[in-house]
């Protein structure tokens, strides 16, 4: 992989030693560190996410929890029936009172008929005397049906006395006698319409979501031609903002110098043939089958690679399968080895671009186009042998 | 800044903190990281494997007993170190030799040993008699991977600059490395 120009990479100890001692690494590395802390904030993430629906599964037991009560639930509901029924009448009341004439039409029962006198003396003491009958008997909490259909009905008759200025001062008593000092009256108000509605969209708004992260949307949209046509940087850049990692052309013509071969590595899991289970990943090595290549869909495989057929031959090898180890780190400290079974796709440039300028380029996105693919793993050069 | 200010800073800011504890140990984790990697792996590479190593310490970092925050920090950036080694050797398919895994019993040519200590010791000592920015150039790119652009950033010169003048001091080097001749000196 490495050059083999000068190179001190593979000085002693004692001389790495020194030189990390005189050139110590203290360049800019805040880049680093914006990714390290990005990487934190998306792992926080996730565990607030679990935290917040666990949070609401406990919130909407509590919730729960005096519907249980069929007393609570009587107390809570009778005030709102009160409310509704009283607001009715009230509403009828002013009906009758803007149609009090002689234009009422005959399917609305007239209201009764109150003398000029009447009206006058009325109006507003007996307004008065009505709302604050209300608002004594909603904010005592124990209206009962009795109570509150004599309010009503005393409106009803009262009602007709001023029928604009009852209105609004009926109106407001109302709005105080739900909103004004019971916060239990208000709960009361709010919660029994969403027993049902209110503990779903809480759960469902706390259920972690995985966003479609947008550097892949935007990878759809760069077309092949758009990346055979952009500058080193441009790649370079490209790479960057969609987390790929990125080979300098300089890297390609050495790995080429060298004889290298380029493998493309895939997690194989996603295309075995239907009805068919074969073990991927296990600690014990002599799990993994390597010569089983009829159970998978090699063809979805190379075609999910999107290296366009035209610049590219993607062949599957006598040994289309390899098997990785890898180390898993547990929290105690204890490593343990896993091994993981790979295809092994080796990829060529179409021989006709060996001469063309793109010639690199096109063994850049090698290494680049196949990391779109949610199951690639890794690209390997080899040199010799296969 | 010691620990306790680091830890301190955090309770009150926590980017602004963790950007401290990053600044504080960066060179730190990134000399393990590098001398583990640096000969199978870019500077890119270790970079990775350094914002790796502190995502890692972030998330954990409650969980740091006081007084061993260095300690958890250069257990960790080892253990990532070696496991991105053994990543970078099984793509290239590349198998490492005795002098990364010494304890592997190998048989030991010490006279070899010898000659390479001394080429390097002696190929060091001319870069250093470049003098700056050559010195600081050349262990960059050569030692440290690292692209012209970013060596420039570091020395406070032009991308080009540095380019032609890492040109110029490889020819002074090998200059003077054929008036003074070292034994193994003919790979420059």
């Amino acid at each position: 992989m490495k050059s083999k120009r000068f190179s001190l990479n593979n000085a002693d100890k004692a001389t790495s030693e020194q030189i990390f001692k005189d050139f110590p690494t203290d360049w800019d590395m805040s880049k680093t560190f914006h990714k390290s802390y990005k990487k934190y904030l998306s792992a926080m993430k996730t565990c607030e996410n679990i935290s917040d629906e666990t949070a609401a599964e406990s919130m909407s037991v509590e919730v729960l929890q005096p519907k249980r009560s069929i007393i609570g639930f009587v107390f809570k509901i009778v005030p709102i029936v009160g409310c509704t029924a009283l607001f009715v009448f009230m509403f009828k009341g002013m009906f009758f009172s803007d149609n009090g004439n002689d234009d009422t039409p005959d399917t609305v029962d007239k209201p009764p008929v109150v003398s000029e006198a009447d009206r006058s003396n009325s109006a507003e003491t007996k307004v008065s005397a009505s709302t604050t009958e209300l608002i004594s008997s909603t904010t005592e909490t124990k209206s009962t049906e009795t109570q509150t259909a004599k309010t009503t009905d005393k409106k009803a008759t009262d009602t007709t006395a001023n029928p604009t200025e009852t209105v609004k001062t009926e109106i407001t008593a109302e709005t105080t006698q739900v909103t004004e000092p019971e916060n239990e009256e208000t709960v009361a108000v709010t919660e029994p319409p969403q027993e049902t509605e209110n503990n779903i969209p809480e759960t469902t708004q706390t259920v972690p979501t995985t966003e479609p992260s947008l550097p892949n949307e935007e990878n759809k949209t760069v077309a092949f031609e758009e990346l055979l046509a952009m500058a080193d940087d441009e790649l370079m850049k490209y790479c960057e903002d969609n987390s790929y990692s990125f080979t300098s052309q300089e890297q390609i013509r050495n790995e080429l110098k060298s004889g290298g071969k380029f493998f493309i590595r895939i997690k194989p899991e996603q295309y075995l043939i239907d009805g068919i289970d074969d073990i991927c990943v296990s600690e014990n090595i002599s799990d993994i089958k390597q010569y089983n290549a009829h159970e998978y869909d090699f063809d979805k495989m190379i075609a999910e690679l999107n290296l366009p057929e035209k610049y590219f031959t993607v062949n599957v090898d006598s040994t289309p399968f390899m098997v990785c180890s890898e180390l898993q780190f547990y929290e105690n400290g204890d490593i343990k080895p896993y091994f993981l079974k790979l295809a092994n796709l080796s990829v060529n440039v179409n021989p006709e671009y060996a001469e063309s300028e793109e010639l690199y380029r096109l063994y850049q996105l090698i290494n680049i186009l196949p990391q779109i693919n949610s199951n690639f793993h890794s690209i390997s050069v080899q040199y010799g042998g296969r | 800044m010691n620990e306790n200010e680091i830890r301190m800073l955090i309770c009150k800011s926590q980017e602004d903190g963790f950007r401290n504890l990053f600044q504080e140990y960066q060179r730190y984790v990134y000399t393990i990281v590098w001398d583990k990697i640096k000969s199978l792996g870019t500077a890119e590479d270790a970079e990775e494997c350094v914002s790796d190593i502190f995502a890692e310490v972030f998330i954990h970092f409650e969980d740091i007993n006081e007084g061993s925050l260095k300690a958890y920090i250069g257990t960790i950036a080892k253990r990532t170190a070696i496991h991105r080694y053994r990543t970078l050797s099984a793509k290239s398919g590349y198998i490492a030799d005795s002098d990364e895994f010494p304890d592997i019993p190998d048989e030991v040519d010490i006279q070899k040993e010898f000659e390479e200590k001394e080429y390097y010791k002696k190929l060091y000592q001319c870069i250093l008699s470049l003098g700056e920015p050559d010195s600081s150039i050349i262990i960059q790119k050569y030692f440290y991977n690292r692209k012209s652009a970013d060596i420039a950033e570091s020395v406070g010169l032009l991308p080009i600059t540095v380019r032609v003048r890492a040109a110029r001091a490889l020819k002074r080097l090998r200059k003077i490395l054929s008036d003074n001749p070292i034994k193994r000196g003919d790979n420059l």
